[in-house]
């Protein structure tokens, strides 16, 4: 417990923001190309109502992060209006992991596992530019 | 044979527009009041005013928090077509990660 309380915590790695588009904050250091995807599937995202199909999209690792997270909290959303969900909270939250903005390092990590691809956007800094050092 | 005779140049008789020498046209005028109309002090002075009515006052301040420091009016995120459900899914994104 000792040894937990003096290791320092893990940095939380914080994506800039590009712009923001239709509410949702769209991530920097990717090219246009990718943004103008990214944009398509939150158009798609908020035309979409149903719990279990946003949820499906959520998971879906070959969308967009940005479009990923409106369609996590949209699915969230939309659940709590109904007495039975279509899906496990829970288990929406550990598949969408490290998908935010701001997340740690061993979310990013774990992130990239679930994802399986390592997008420049997604890339920490150097170590050399870490504050820390 | 003419002569080339050139008459001076007449000068010419101003505009009957029923103002004087100097003053600013209508337009003019109305420009330059609007260039110093703030509506952000018009709110201000409605929401201090006492003897206005409390409704006024209560949307003159409901106003002025749904603007920004420096008067502008907050930031479009283009959220105008969305529906209610969307509305909320971007507003639990905006929540910082530890609230509740």
């Amino acid at each position: 417990m000792l040894h937990d309380l003096l290791r320092p915590p893990d940095p939380v790695f914080e994506i800039p923001v590009a712009e923001v588009y239709r509410g949702v904050e769209i991530f920097s250091g990717q090219p246009q190309e990718r943004i103008a995807k990214a944009k398509a599937e939150i158009d798609e995202v908020h035309k979409t109502r149903s719990p279990k199909r946003l949820y499906e999209f959520a998971v879906d690792a070959s969308r967009s992060p940005e479009s990923r997270l409106l369609s996590k909290n949209k699915a969230i959303a939309a659940s709590a209006d109904r007495q039975r969900r279509s899906f496990d909270v829970a288990v929406l939250e550990a598949k969408c992991i490290g998908i935010e903005r701001a997340a740690t390092r061993l979310a990013r990590l774990m992130g990239r596992r679930s994802a399986g691809w390592w997008p420049d956007s997604w890339r920490p800094p150097p170590e050399s530019d870490h504050p820390c050092n | 044979m003419q002569e080339d005779t050139e008459t001076p140049a007449k000068p010419r008789r101003p505009r009957a527009t029923g103002r004087k020498n100097g003053r600013p046209t209508m337009r003019e005028a109305e420009l330059r009041r609007l260039a110093e109309f703030d509506a952000r002090l018009v709110l201000v002075a409605i929401a201090q005013d006492a003897t206005a009515p409390a409704g006024s006052r209560v949307s003159a301040c409901r106003t002025l928090l749904g603007l920004a420091g420096d008067g502008q009016p907050l930031q479009d995120d283009g959220l105008d077509g969305l529906d209610d459900l969307s509305r909320r899914a971007v507003a639990r994104m905006r929540r910082p990660p530890d609230a509740t």
